[in-house]
């Protein structure tokens, strides 16, 4: 069985609406009949012919009356500013209700899901301690006691003698330099020298001799911290003193 | 004063469709009377014969129209345009009446019925009778097709349209418009096969000379 088209191609077309089949010359014959029968093509073309009469006697289809509401319409369009037109497009603009319904939906979950919001997300609730520490510098005389052998001192002074005058200034000054010493005896003995310890900031926080925190921020239980400078106080010196004696 | 009157009925589709988006009634009286006929012939066709509601959908398109107008493409073919707006309006329509289902039912058996006419012992009706019908029954079979393939027949044979405006117009491949249109050859042929096939041969030639 030959192939059969299921289209109607502007040739076969063209031969419905002008010739019959009796009509046709035998190459058109031959191609038509590749298509239909010699009883389709005489149906088709009378359905076509007919349908054409059909259509040809609807053109005098009259059209309704131009109605008021229409004439209105291209009137206002006459009388529109730009913006409102903008604004009528705005408006009008063709959406799709799944949009502005999942739009709405999305509001509603992200205001009143359980998940949205929660305290520890926020970093406010988080307390912040603000520490503020000044360093207080103060002026500490330490003083020491170091055994000095009893030997020591004659050296230096026929050290003196030997050199030149220029020595025994200097020795002389190292004289009245030295700390007060008791009368050599031939025995070691404990010398008190004051030594003024220069200003420097606490590095350790043992070392720390003053630490001033801001109370108003300070919220823990600790209180104001004050050490103890590490160096003897008068009557701890006083004390070793007499002890000193009493061995001498 | 007549002098200067601008001559609207000189204008192309697509000039008067610029003036109509500029609010120009005379513009939009003239373009109403070029297609307000055939677009009502066209929702008459396409909706079951239903006057009242081919007026509303007629009054619908053409206030698409004067609303849209600004947005027309000049470059663009204005028929293709309109016809596109009058086809989605009755897609929409069918995909409404679609949602009860009832209405095309009721209408197609009224019509299965109608069409069922006594017969000749040659199986033919007899020649004056055949001739009277013929016309008639056609019209009815042609709305007894489905709105896809109806609309591509009006188009191609009412409205002359070449097979790629049509496609234009549906949205669809030029080679399906094809097969839609022998499918209604095939389809409206074979309801009429109770008329005699060969009797137009004589006028066939003034049909097929007639142009508009």
């Amino acid at each position: 069985m030959e192939k059969r088209h299921d289209k109607l191609n502007a040739e076969l077309e063209n031969l419905l609406l002008t010739k019959s089949f009796a009509q046709l010359k035998a190459d058109e014959k031959t191609a038509v009949e590749a298509q239909l029968t010699q009883e389709e093509y005489a149906a088709f073309r009378k359905v076509l012919l007919e349908s054409r009469q059909l259509f040809w006697d609807s053109q005098k289809h009259e059209a309704p009356l131009t109605s008021l509401r229409l004439k209105q319409l291209v009137r206002n369009k006459q009388n529109q500013s730009p913006i409102w037109a903008w604004l009528h497009w705005l408006i009008n603009y063709p959406l799709p209700t799944w949009q502005p319904a999942l739009g709405m939906l999305a509001i509603i979950a992200f205001f009143f899901s359980p998940f949205s919001y929660s305290a520890k997300s926020n970093p406010v609730a988080e307390p912040v301690y603000v520490y503020k520490v000044d360093t207080v510098y103060r002026n500490i005389t330490d003083t020491i006691y170091r055994e000095k052998p009893a030997d020591e001192e004659a050296k230096l002074e026929q050290q003196a003698k030997a050199f030149s005058k220029t020595s025994k200034r200097l020795a002389k000054n190292k004289k009245q330099s030295s700390p007060k010493a008791t009368k050599n005896n031939g025995q070691s003995r404990v010398v008190r020298q004051q030594k003024q310890r220069k200003q420097q900031p606490a590095t350790a926080p043992d070392d720390l001799l003053a630490l001033h925190v801001d109370s108003t921020i300070f919220n823990k239980n600790e209180p104001f911290h004050m050490k103890r400078d590490s160096g003897h106080s008068l009557n701890e010196v006083k004390g070793i003193m007499d002890f000193f004696v009493e061995i001498n | 004063m007549l002098f200067f009157r601008k001559n609207y009925e000189t204008y192309s589709d697509e000039k008067l469709l610029t003036l109509v988006a500029k609010g120009q009634e005379q513009a939009f009286n003239v373009f109403y009377q070029r297609y307000a006929g055939r677009m009502h012939y066209y929702f008459l066709r396409m909706l079951h014969q239903d006057e009242e509601r081919a007026n509303d959908f007629t009054q619908d398109l053409f206030v698409k129209v004067i609303e849209h107008a600004a947005k027309f493409d000049p470059t663009r073919k204005c028929t293709t345009w309109l016809y596109s707006i009058a086809s989605n309006m009755c897609k929409n329509e069918y995909r409404r009446l679609s949602r009860w289902n009832k209405h095309q039912e009721v209408f197609h058996q009224e019509v299965a019925e109608t069409v069922e006419v006594p017969c000749g012992e040659s199986g033919y009706l007899p020649e004056n009778l055949d001739r009277q019908l013929f016309g008639r029954y056609l019209d009815r079979a042609i709305s007894e097709l489905a709105p896809a393939h109806r609309e591509c027949f009006l188009l191609r044979y009412r409205e002359e349209m070449s097979i790629r405006e049509i496609s234009q117009i549906l949205d669809c491949p030029e080679g399906t418009i094809k097969s839609r249109l022998h499918y209604c050859l095939k389809k409206l042929s074979t309801k009429l096969k109770i008329f005699r096939p060969d009797h137009l041969d004589q006028k066939s030639v003034d049909y097929g000379k007639k142009t508009r």
